[in-house]
C-alpha cells in the first residue's frame, strides 16, 4: 500500500477546504441569523470591496495604527536604549514598566476617554498605549544586552561615549527594537479595532459594530475575515523585516 | 610624586604592586553586597616578557588583567603602564577577550579597523593596516565575512588582528584559547608564538591551563584560590623556539609537576 503522504501546505488547503465545505454544508440546513453561509460571506465580502466600504474603513483604522505606532516608537525606542545604557536606573523603574506592561491596556479606555476625548486624537493616545510598552521593554532589553556584551571591548578600543552609542549599541539593538516593533504593531491593532469599536465608531471597528447592530452575521464575518488578513500580512511583513536585519545573528559557517 | 621610587624599574613595562580589589554586587532583593576579589597580588613584567597569569577559576587573574587594562578601577594598590598611573584603557595597550568581543554586524574587516576608526585614522590608511593584520592571521580570504560565518579559533584569530593592529606596546591575553576545543586552542598556541615573534609587545596572558602557560610563557605568576594572591612566580627556562617537542623535556614535566604542587589545595583535614 501507497502511504498518504501530503506537504505541509497541502494538509493546510486540505483542512481549509474540508472546514469550508462543512460550514457551507451546515448552512444550508441552519438558520442563517446564527451561520450565514459561507457563500453568503464571501458575498457580503465583495459587496464591501466593490462599494470601496473596505478601504474607507480601513483607512481610519491604518491612521490610528500608523499614527499611534509612531508615537509609541518615538517615546519607546529612546527611552528603551536610555534605561538598557543607564541599568541602575532601568532595574529601580522596572516594576512599574512590567506593572504597566502587564495591565490590560483596553481598561484605560474611560481613563483617556475623560483626558483626550472620544475621536481620533484619543483613539490614537490608546493605540500609542497599546504598543509603547512593548517597544520599551524589548529595546531596554536589547541594550542592556548589547552593552554588557561589549561595552569592556568598545571601551579597550578606546572608543568615545558617542561612538559607542552609534556604533555599538545601536546596531547591536536594532534586531531586538525591530522585534519590539512587531510586537508593538499587533498590540497597536488590538488597540485600533477596540477604540474604533468601543470609543467614537469609525474604521473597521465601526464596520463589524454597524453590520452587528444590524444582526447581519454574515457581514460581521466578512469584516472579521479582513481583521485577520489584514493582521496576518502585517505580522507576516514585519516578521520578513525581522529575519533580514537579523541575518548577521543566524548566517552559518559555509 | 617624583618618579624615583620607579626609576630602578625602567625596564618594568607593566608594574602592579599589592593590588586589592574588592566587588561591589547586589545581592537579593537589590542589597549592596562586597566580594573580595584579590587580595594584594604583585606582578612586574619586563619590556618585551610573555608572562602568563596562572590559577584556578575564581582567582581573581582576570580581575588583575582588567584592571591592568584601565576596565576597572582597583580597590587599593598601584598598577602602572610605563611607569604611568592606569586609570582608563591606554592607547599603549590593547585587550583579546575570551569571547572573542567581535561586532557581529560589522565585518572581519570592519571589526579590526573598528580601534583605528575611534582613533581618527583616515579610511585609507586604516584598511592597509587593518589588511595587513589580516593577513598576518592568514584571514585574508575572509576578509568580508561576518564573524558568525567563521569557526571559533578564527574568530579569535580576527580579536588577535584587532588587538594587533593597534600596535600596542602590551597585549593583555583574557584566556583567549578557553572557549576552543583542544586541537584548535593547540594550534593557535604555537601560531600565536609564531605571529609574536614578529612583533615587540609585551604580553600578558590570563589561563588556567599549565600547559598553555608554560609552552607560551617567559615567566609565570601562579596565583593561589580566591581571594587571589600570587604564591609564585617563577621562570620558564625553556628553549625558544618553542613547538610541540617541547613537551617531552624533563624539565617541561619537572616544572609541570612543581606546579601543580602549587596549584593543589591544601589537604582536607580528615
Amino acid at each position: 500500500m501507497r502511504s498518504f503522504r501530503l506537504a505541509d501546505w497541502q494538509w493546510n488547503v486540505l483542512g481549509a477546504l474540508v472546514i469550508i465545505g462543512a460550514w457551507q454544508l451546515y448552512a444550508t440546513f441552519a438558520n442563517p441569523f446564527f451561520i450565514p453561509s459561507f457563500t453568503r460571506v464571501l458575498s457580503e465580502l465583495w459587496t464591501y470591496i466593490v462599494t470601496g466600504a473596505i478601504a474607507e474603513a480601513l483607512g481610519h483604522t491604518f491612521l490610528l495604527l500608523i499614527v499611534g505606532l509612531v508615537l509609541g516608537s518615538l517615546v519607546g525606542v529612546p527611552l528603551g536604549l536610555f534605561l538598557g545604557v543607564n541599568q541602575r536606573l532601568g532595574d529601580i523603574l522596572a516594576p512599574y514598566i512590567q506593572a504597566a506592561y502587564a495591565t490590560p491596556r483596553i481598561a484605560l479606555i474611560p481613563v483617556v476617554i475623560i483626558f483626550f476625548g472620544i475621536s481620533t486624537p484619543g483613539q490614537i493616545v490608546l493605540v500609542f498605549l497599546q504598543c509603547v510598552f512593548e517597544i520599551l521593554i524589548a529595546t531596554e532589553a536589547g541594550a542592556r544586552e548589547v552593552s554588557g556584551q561589549f561595552v569592556e571591548v568598545a571601551r579597550s578600543l578606546r572608543l568615545s561615549r558617542l561612538k559607542t552609542f552609534v556604533d555599538v549599541i545601536l546596531p547591536g539593538s536594532f534586531p531586538y527594537i525591530v522585534s519590539g516593533l512587531r510586537l508593538g504593531l499587533s498590540n497597536a491593532f488590538i488597540g485600533a479595532i477596540g477604540a474604533e469599536l468601543f470609543m467614537e465608531s469609525a474604521g473597521m471597528g465601526e464596520l463589524v459594530r454597524f453590520a452587528s447592530q444590524s444582526f447581519r452575521t454574515d457581514r460581521v464575518i466578512a469584516g472579521v475575515i479582513v481583521l485577520s488578513l489584514v493582521a496576518v500580512v502585517l505580522i507576516t511583513g514585519m516578521r520578513l523585516w525581522e529575519r533580514r536585519v537579523q541575518g548577521w545573528r543566524t548566517e552559518t559557517f559555509e | 610624586m617624583t618618579n624615583t621610587g620607579h626609576a630602578a624599574s625602567a625596564a618594568q613595562k607593566v608594574t602592579a604592586r599589592d593590588v586589592r580589589k574588592v566587588y561591589e554586587t547586589r545581592g537579593s532583593q537589590g542589597a549592596p553586597k562586597e566580594v573580595l576579589a584579590l587580595d594584594g597580588a604583585t606582578v612586574e613584567v619586563r619590556a618585551g616578557e610573555f608572562v602568563s597569569l596562572l590559577g584556578p577559576s575564581g582567582c581573581g587573574k582576570t580581575t588583575l588583567l582588567k584592571i591592568i587594562g584601565g576596565l576597572i578601577p582597583s580597590t587599593a594598590g598601584d598598577v602602572r603602564v610605563d611607569g604611568a598611573v592606569v586609570r582608563e584603557p591606554s592607547r599603549k595597550v590593547a585587550i583579546v577577550f575570551q569571547n572573542f568581543g567581535l561586532f557581529p554586524w560589522r565585518t572581519v574587516l570592519g571589526n579590526v579597523e573598528f580601534g583605528l576608526e575611534a582613533a581618527g585614522m583616515p579610511t585609507k590608511e586604516r584598511r592597509e593596516r587593518a589588511k595587513e593584520y589580516i593577513d598576518l592571521v592568514s584571514l585574508t580570504k575572509f576578509t568580508h565575512s561576518h564573524p558568525s560565518q567563521l569557526s571559533g579559533g578564527m574568530q579569535q584569530r580576527v580579536g588577535l588582528a584587532r588587538a594587533l593592529a593597534l600596535r600596542p606596546e602590551v597585549l593583555l591575553m583574557d584566556e583567549p584559547f578557553g572557549s576552543l576545543d583542544a586541537h584548535t586552542r593547540e594550534l593557535l598556541q604555537f601560531e600565536l608564538l609564531g605571529i609574536l615573534a614578529r612583533t615587540q609587545a609585551t604580553i600578558v596572558f590570563v589561563t588556567h591551563s599549565v600547559d598553555e602557560a608554560l609552552v607560551l610563557s617567559d615567566r609565570i605568576a601562579v596565583f593561589s584560590p580566591s581571594p587571589g594572591r600570587i604564591i609564585e612566580t617563577l621562570s620558564v627556562d625553556l628553549p625558544h623556539p618553542r613547538d610541540e617537542a617541547v613537551k617531552s623535556l624533563p624539565r617541561y614535566a619537572e616544572m609541570r609537576e612543581h606546579i601543580w604542587e602549587r596549584l593543589r589545595p591544601p589537604a582536607v583535614a580528615a
